[in-house]
């Protein structure tokens, strides 16, 4: 979708009239910086359209926001396409990435009431990264390579790996091999330090984080395909998108912009040069109507 | 320091709205605390077991009560709202309880005997000197409340603990730094504010 | 004419739970109006258990209590602590209130008008000779122990109730001071007419102070009777030994001049002593030197007293 039709239908859904009830619209975030700037854009977009937002950032994982959108404590979140598949429904990736979005989009309605709007182009895809240095010494390319190596090491990695069908338990039975040496597990925010800091030889990655803009980490190549796409997109309580059609239109016009590129840009501004999410996210949504 | 410096209306805003949290749990917990505490009182045989099963509560570390509350109470104020009146209830019931318990037992007998009703006598000579020793109590659960209501901010509600775990998702020190220095200041003021009122009311 | 109540024990008995024994048992008695009643026993005899019945905070298990003839199970307790004055040896100042404000208490409870009770306090203040000016504003941790007594027993006076109860009320202080106090409270009762029910485990103080005295022992009524009439007739061996009625001089500061005059018109020179002077006094001018006084009454001589006189008058064969 061109930038010009993108303003028209962000313009269209801020003159149509207020037909949404008095009561805010709660957005919610994951624990980790790119789901909280991505639901700061969604919040800011959704402002301008002239809806009232309220903010519930920083919830914490997949399973806590999804339980927190069953208690009706939020009414939307960015979620990821290859997240809801395989870890929340539990299904094999299928090889088209299309027939994966309309599973997702018919399952999410039909067991949890939730509806899936248009998803963004950028892929925050699951990985596991490793230092410069020691993909140079060890020759280390793809998973392939990883999984048999790993033995001698060390991995530095979230809960909600080891237990997800598509974190470590789907690298062992598609590469097989991946018995690391160690396996410790860390806050979501501090799994680079210990690569960094040689207390870990390899890191779970996700491919759009910041840290690994830098050159001192490097994303091994999943060779075999593992991980389906993750593509952001918002969720949404499908009583409250029901009920204002503002929220569907305004959020379909802003996700189509959002990119791996421009995904990993804004966490790196956030988290290297340390800027406030909010201004990253007005900077990004400024940038669209240029 | 520069979060401190460069937002310092929203460190503020979020430093009312964290006293704000604690000072209403205060008053609900001391609404709890008093019937518990006169329960004590009037049957001392009760303390082991009362105070035994709030010191108990006391001990639970925050983080695992708070998870357990979220259970039940979903994300945001209410899981710190009733961790924070449950864990100020063993400083208070036992403060007010040692507060009453202490009164010199000649001015009972004479307030008594001198014909005061219970209820005067509760509200004009077992209350007045109890007081210092009550305050000492909710001083010491307010400064406490203050550290532990920072949790606030993993699930989801407000206060200065917002600055702290946000700032560690994000990878902005100075975010943590504020948020700590803050809630530290926060707790210094009303711990010398409350000695004051302590001091006042030790006649 | 007496403004104070008479009060009345009909078999009164108090046992507590769970204990075996009466703490007093089947006590019978008349307190006359405006005297002051001494009860007197070691401790654990029973006395301030008695004495805590007449205001009810120890209730009767068997006998009844009459206060001017009305049952004080009659009356709502409140009301009826609040026409008794009150003091304990402890005292109980409310320390968190002033001086003013602590004898006020009682008048204040009935709900007198502020300035009736001002005018009270002042008048109670001097009563206890307490400058008011001083006093009215310390604070009960800026007064000694005699200070804070006298503030007691104003306190306790306050509503001007017609029965007075006090638990060893002078035992915390030094003798001296406590000589001073007993003098003033028998003058403040004498004057104000004022039943007084008085405990102690003290003999002088009981001997000095009271009209009457009732020996108490394990509950029970062992004697009741003037000083005087229990120093000489004491009614067993008990209270002989706790009176010290062997020691027949105790008896002298309780008999006066005028008990052991030997009349006569006839005009002796000699030295004058009034008659209402007590016989210490006379005993200490015989010994002095002089073989008899002149007793003096309204200026006129109306007899002498020698040794004899003296001892005959002590031993009772007069």
């Amino acid at each position: 979708m061109n930038r010009t039709r993108a303003l028209a239908l962000l313009a269209s859904a801020a003159a149509l009239p207020q037909c949404s009830t008095s009561s805010a619209l709660r957005v919610g975030s994951k624990n980790f910086t790119e789901s909280i700037v991505v639901a700061e854009i969604y919040a800011q977009a959704l402002e301008t359209a002239g809806l009232r937002v309220e903010r519930r950032f920083n919830l914490g994982s997949t399973q806590i926001a999804l339980a927190a959108m069953a208690r009706g404590d939020i009414d939307l979140y960015p979620e990821y396409t290859g997240t809801a598949l395989v870890d929340v429904l539990h299904l094999a990736p299928p090889r088209d990435p299309h027939a994966m979005y309309e599973t997702l989009r018919a399952e999410f309605a039909k067991r949890y009431g939730l509806t899936w709007l248009t998803p963004s182009p950028m892929n925050d895809s699951q990985g596991l990264a490793t230092t410069q240095a020691l993909a140079t010494r060890l020759r280390l390319r793809t998973l392939s390579q990883l999984a048999a190596a790993a033995g001698s090491l060390r991995l530095a990695t979230i809960p909600e790996f080891l237990s997800r069908p598509d974190g470590l338990p789907g690298l062992q039975r598609r590469y097989g091999g991946f018995r690391f040496a160690s396996v410790h597990t860390y806050d979501i925010a501090l799994k680079y330090d210990a690569l960094l800091h040689d207390q870990a030889d390899v890191a779970t990655a996700f491919t759009t984080d910041g840290a690994i803009a830098s050159d001192r980490l490097v994303v091994l190549d999943d060779d075999k395909h593992l991980w389906p796409p993750y593509n952001v997109a918002p969720v949404v309580r499908t009583s409250v998108a029901a009920r204002d059609p503002r929220i569907a239109m305004t959020l379909d016009a802003v996700s189509p912009a959002i990119t791996s590129v421009q995904a990993q840009h804004m966490n790196a501004a956030i988290e290297a040069a340390r800027r406030d999410p909010s201004d990253v996210a007005t900077a990004f949504l400024r940038s669209l109507s240029r | 320091m520069t979060y401190l410096t460069s937002h310092a209306a929203r460190v503020f805003a979020l430093a009312q709205d964290h006293a704000l949290i604690v000072a209403a749990a205060l008053l609900v917990a001391l609404a709890a605390a008093f019937p518990l505490a006169l329960v004590i009182v009037r049957r001392p045989r009760t303390a082991p077991l009362l105070l035994g099963l709030l010191g108990a509560i006391y001990t639970i570390p925050s983080l695992a009560l708070l998870a357990l509350l979220v259970r039940a109470f979903g994300l945001g104020i209410a899981p710190i709202f009733v961790a924070l009146v449950a864990y100020a209830q063993f400083m208070l019931v036992r403060n007010i309880a040692a507060g009453i318990s202490g009164i010199d037992p000649a001015q009972i007998d004479a307030a008594h005997g001198l014909g005061m009703a219970a209820r005067q006598q509760f509200v004009r000579v077992e209350l007045p000197l109890a007081l210092p020793v009550i305050v000492g109590g909710i001083r010491v659960a307010a400064v406490a409340m203050i550290a532990i209501a920072t949790l606030g901010g993993y699930v989801g509600g407000e206060g200065l603990g917002t600055l702290i775990f946000t700032g560690l998702t994000l990878h902005h020190d100075d975010m943590i730094v504020a948020g700590s220095l803050a809630a530290s200041l926060l707790a210094i003021v009303a711990d010398g504010a409350l000695r004051l009122v302590e001091h006042a009311v030790r006649r | 004419m007496s403004r104070g109540a008479a009060i009345r024990f009909e078999l009164a008995s108090v046992r507590y739970d769970d204990t075996d024994r009466d703490a007093i048992a089947d006590v019978t008695l008349d307190v006359v109006p405006g005297e002051l009643l001494v009860l007197l026993g070691p401790s654990g005899c029973g006395k301030s258990t008695l004495l805590r019945t007449v205001n009810r905070l120890v209730p009767l298990t068997r006998g009844r209590i009459a206060i001017d003839d009305t049952d004080v199970t009659a009356l709502d307790p409140v009301a009826l602590r609040r026409a008794i004055g009150y003091a304990i040896q402890a005292v109980g100042l409310f320390s968190h209130m002033s001086v003013a404000q602590n004898i006020a208490i009682v008048p204040s409870l009935l709900g007198w008008p502020r300035d009736r009770i001002a005018a009270r306090v002042d008048e109670l203040l001097a009563l206890v000779r307490l400058e008011p000016q001083r006093y009215r504003h310390r604070r009960p941790r800026d007064l000694s122990g005699g200070e804070a007594q006298r503030v007691g027993v104003a306190r306790a006076i306050a509503a001007q109730p017609r029965a007075l109860l006090m638990d060893e009320p002078f035992g915390a202080v030094d003798a001296i001071v406590r000589a001073q106090l007993q003098r003033e409270l028998v003058r403040i009762v004498r004057e104000l007419g004022t039943t007084t029910l008085f405990v102690t485990h003290d003999v002088e103080e009981a001997l000095h102070l009271a009209d009457r005295i009732v020996v108490m022992k394990d509950g029970r009524l062992e004697q009741i009777a003037t000083p005087l009439q229990m120093l000489v007739t004491p009614a067993n061996a008990y209270v002989a030994e706790l009176i010290g009625a062997g020691d027949v001089i105790r008896r002298l500061t309780m008999l006066r001049a005028r008990d052991a005059v030997q009349r006569s018109t006839v005009a002796v020179d000699g030295v004058r002593i009034d008659a209402h002077a007590d016989l210490h006094t006379v005993l200490n001018v015989l010994l002095g030197g002089a073989e008899r006084v002149v007793v003096v009454e309204a200026e006129h001589p109306i007899g002498t007293i020698d040794f004899a006189a003296v001892r005959a008058t002590i031993m009772g064969n007069r």
